[in-house]
């Protein structure tokens, strides 16, 4: 959550030619701190896991990861 | 095309035994097609009772909903439940449900599908007519369904096809007029092979079935009637002049993080049927379609989370839908985030996810931008059929409970029945009704707006607001003495149409006004909706600013436009108080026809000062408004009712 667009493109692993946009920068930002449950870590295949985290307003999500281009990225979220 | 979930909808399909079959008697047209083998017995049962008309005298519309492939009648039990007794509804309906579950997994043109809807559909349009309506149904179908009503209505598929004169209009709901990329693959077959099983078929899916009768390969794509798969019918035009409505599903798929949107992606379908095919009516058929088809397409557009469609996945058994997860994962971060490509597995989900997916288009509390779309187009198609409102029409419309007499029809503008010596009910002002003509209810044909009168034996009571559409239905009733519930007469000067609203102008006696004295006048713009009447840009008009203008003027010695609102004599009168108390002060105004009320202040009976007005009894139009001078001298300006929200001053005098 550092609020570097370049850095920000990274965790979410835009597709190509897609920009984060800047409001949903500065919305994720809002979400700082973001605490990780790093016991809830689950590696569903080589290249796909699930995360809990929490954001500063106490909601729960349930983070799907993707390893991709060599580094883990977020692809989406639901509710935890 | 239903979607997976359509097997386990199906199963317990089989269990229900919830309505009756239809009566169908002998064919009394020429047989065209193949005949219907027979009909289901899951079809809505179709009787006389089920036209009884309403408290209005209305009779109920028929409505035949169609199911699609790999479907039966409960999927669209939902909707038929919507559509008995929605306020949003123009006219009542009456919905039926047609079912071919026994042969859902062929092509729409086979006779159980196609013949089967057109001896039904003819018998309610027969039972209809016989209840004294029109004969005019209309067709909703969803997905494959929208197909079957096409097919219904060839006498190459049918042999008693459905014609105009018995189909008011047809809605399709997502329904693959230009077919599906699910159509003619693996998928879709191995669904189909499944829904066989669930109706009791056994394994008679996995044994190919004759070239033009397998549903899945038949809904392949295509462009008209190029690319059809071999042997399977082009979807035939409805007949001429028969209205098409197509309500296209549309699924924006967001792609959150934590909540927040990081892009969305337009599928430009609904999980199964791109909006292209949804909306492919017009080039849909073989050559062109008739001249004179109007052609409606409603977009209905929902979102659902990538976070939702990967949970979806993954908590479907097994590994089938891996290589879903795979494409929709590597099109969100290393393709190009487009999800509107040939991916029917992923397709499927979304179906079974979105608010608006395929399966979930026919359910009015998952999708009731879908629902709103089917209503709106049967307001539509209903008053086409009944067509406008007429003068004619109005001098026998059915009228509401007024001035405590009961409700019933007009004879020639007038409630008959009621005695002499007890008043009556009408709507003639003078020879002819006071009414305005428009498209109150936004459904396209004209309805009707009139003044109805009412009385007990003695003077009016407040006058009404009728509202009228077309086949004598009494849209609602609004009592304007609801606008002055302390005046005892309320009596509408006019009415004027706009556009889905009528600009009523009325006037009503004040609190010190005699009975007789009308002087406040006022308009305001009267609408209707599925809530009822309402009412806005309310206005009242009254002397008091008249009044205002010519002190006004008077002060300023300004004759030119001080004599518009006054005789040359009232307004010089005025003039004089001017010179002699200084700058006029309007005060307030009176009921001229009791001088009683005026402030004890006046030194003299002001009746006294006008003797001629007094004596012819003018007083009752007239206005007393009192005004002082710079040092407290009063005095008084007579204000007449001229017309509707216009005074005139006739006289004035130094009190």
């Amino acid at each position: 959550m550092s609020g570097q667009p370049a850095k920000v493109a990274r965790a979410v692993a835009m597709p190509a030619g897609q920009k984060v946009p800047a409001s949903a920068i500065a919305a994720l930002k809002a979400l700082a701190p973001v605490t990780v449950d790093t016991a809830s870590y689950t590696q569903n295949s080589p290249n796909t896991a699930n995360l809990t985290v929490t954001d500063h307003h106490g909601t729960r999500w349930t983070l799907h990861m993707i390893f991709t281009q060599g580094a883990w990225a977020v692809l989406d979220s639901v509710h935890a | 095309m239903s979607g997976v979930r359509r097997v386990t909808v199906l199963a317990a399909a089989t269990a229900t035994v919830a309505t009756l079959l239809a009566a169908v008697p002998p064919p009394s047209v020429a047989a065209g097609g193949p005949a219907c083998p027979a009909q289901s017995v899951h079809n809505s049962h179709v009787g006389a009772s089920d036209f009884a008309p309403d408290s209005s005298g209305t009779i109920p519309r028929p409505v035949v909903l169609v199911h699609g492939w790999d479907g039966s009648y409960t999927g669209m039990q939902e909707l038929q439940a919507l559509l008995t007794g929605s306020k949003a509804l123009t006219a009542p309906v009456k919905a039926y449900l047609f079912d071919y579950a026994q042969s859902s997994g062929h092509w729409a043109a086979i006779p159980e599908i196609a013949s089967c809807l057109a001896d039904y559909i003819n018998t309610v349009s027969r039972t209809f007519k016989n209840a004294h309506g029109d004969g005019k149904v209309i067709g909703v179908g969803h997905s494959m369904g929208g197909l079957a009503l096409r097919f219904a209505t060839s006498p190459a598929y049918a042999a008693h096809p459905v014609s105009a004169a018995e189909l008011a209009g047809v809605v399709t709901l997502d329904t693959p007029h230009l077919g599906s990329p699910w159509g003619d693959t693996p998928p879709a077959q191995i669904v189909q092979n499944l829904s066989q099983l669930a109706v009791g078929h056994g394994f008679t899916g996995l044994i190919p079935w004759p070239p033009g009768t397998d549903g899945q390969t038949c809904l392949a794509y295509h462009s008209g009637s190029s690319g059809m798969p071999p042997g399977c019918a082009t979807p035939t035009w409805l007949p001429a002049a028969v209205p098409i409505t197509q309500v296209a599903g549309d699924v924006i798929v967001n792609r959150q993080i934590m909540g927040v949107t990081v892009y969305t992606s337009d599928t430009h379908g609904d999980g199964v049927v791109p909006v292209g095919s949804s909306t492919g009516y017009a080039s849909s058929g073989p050559g062109t379609p008739p001249k004179n088809t109007k052609t409606a397409s409603v977009p209905v557009t929902c979102e659902v989370t990538t976070g939702q469609l990967e949970q979806g996945l993954t908590a479907l058994p097994g590994n089938i839908w891996a290589s879903a997860i795979s494409i929709l994962e590597s099109t969100l971060t290393l393709g190009d985030g487009r999800l509107d490509g040939p991916l029917p597995s992923l397709f499927a989900v979304m179906d079974n996810m979105a608010p608006c997916g395929h399966t979930h288009i026919t359910s009015p509390s998952q999708s009731p931008k879908a629902a709103q779309a089917v209503i709106n187009a049967i307001n539509q198609y209903t008053a086409a059929a009944v067509g406008p409102v007429t003068a004619h029409d109005l001098l026998s419309e059915p009228v509401p409970s007024m001035c405590e007499h009961p409700a019933g029809r007009l004879v020639n503008g007038v409630l008959p029945g009621i005695p002499a010596d007890k008043g009556g009910v009408g709507i003639l002002n003078g020879s002819k009704p006071l009414a305005a003509f428009t498209d109150l209810n936004g459904d396209g044909v004209t309805d009707a707006v009139v003044v109805g009168y009412c009385n007990q034996g003695g003077v009016g009571w407040p006058d009404w607001l009728l509202f009228y559409t077309g086949g004598h239905r009494l849209l609602a009733a609004y009592d304007m003495g609801r606008m002055d519930p302390d005046a005892e007469h309320v009596d509408v000067a006019s009415l004027s149409a706009g556009s889905q609203s009528v600009t009523v102008k009325w006037s009503a006696n004040r609190g010190s006004d005699s009975g007789a004295n009308l002087s406040l006048d006022e308009s305001a713009e009267f609408r209707i909706s599925a809530k009822g009447i309402s009412n806005s840009h309310h206005r009242r008009f009254t002397e008091v600013s008249t009044a205002r203008k010519l002190l006004g003027y008077a002060n300023r010695q300004d004759y030119k436009d001080g004599e518009k609102y006054a005789t040359a004599q009232a307004f010089g009168t005025l003039q004089s108080a001017n010179i002699a108390f200084g700058t006029l002060t309007f005060d307030a105004c009176y009921n001229g026809s009791n001088p009683g009320m005026f402030p004890d202040s006046l030194p003299t009976s002001i009746a006294d000062q006008f003797p001629e007005l007094a004596n012819n009894g003018d007083w009752y139009d007239t206005r007393m408004c009192v005004f002082h001078g710079a040092s407290g001298q009063q005095g008084v300006v007579v204000m007449s009712h001229v017309g509707f929200g216009r005074w005139q001053a006739i006289a004035a005098v130094p009190a």
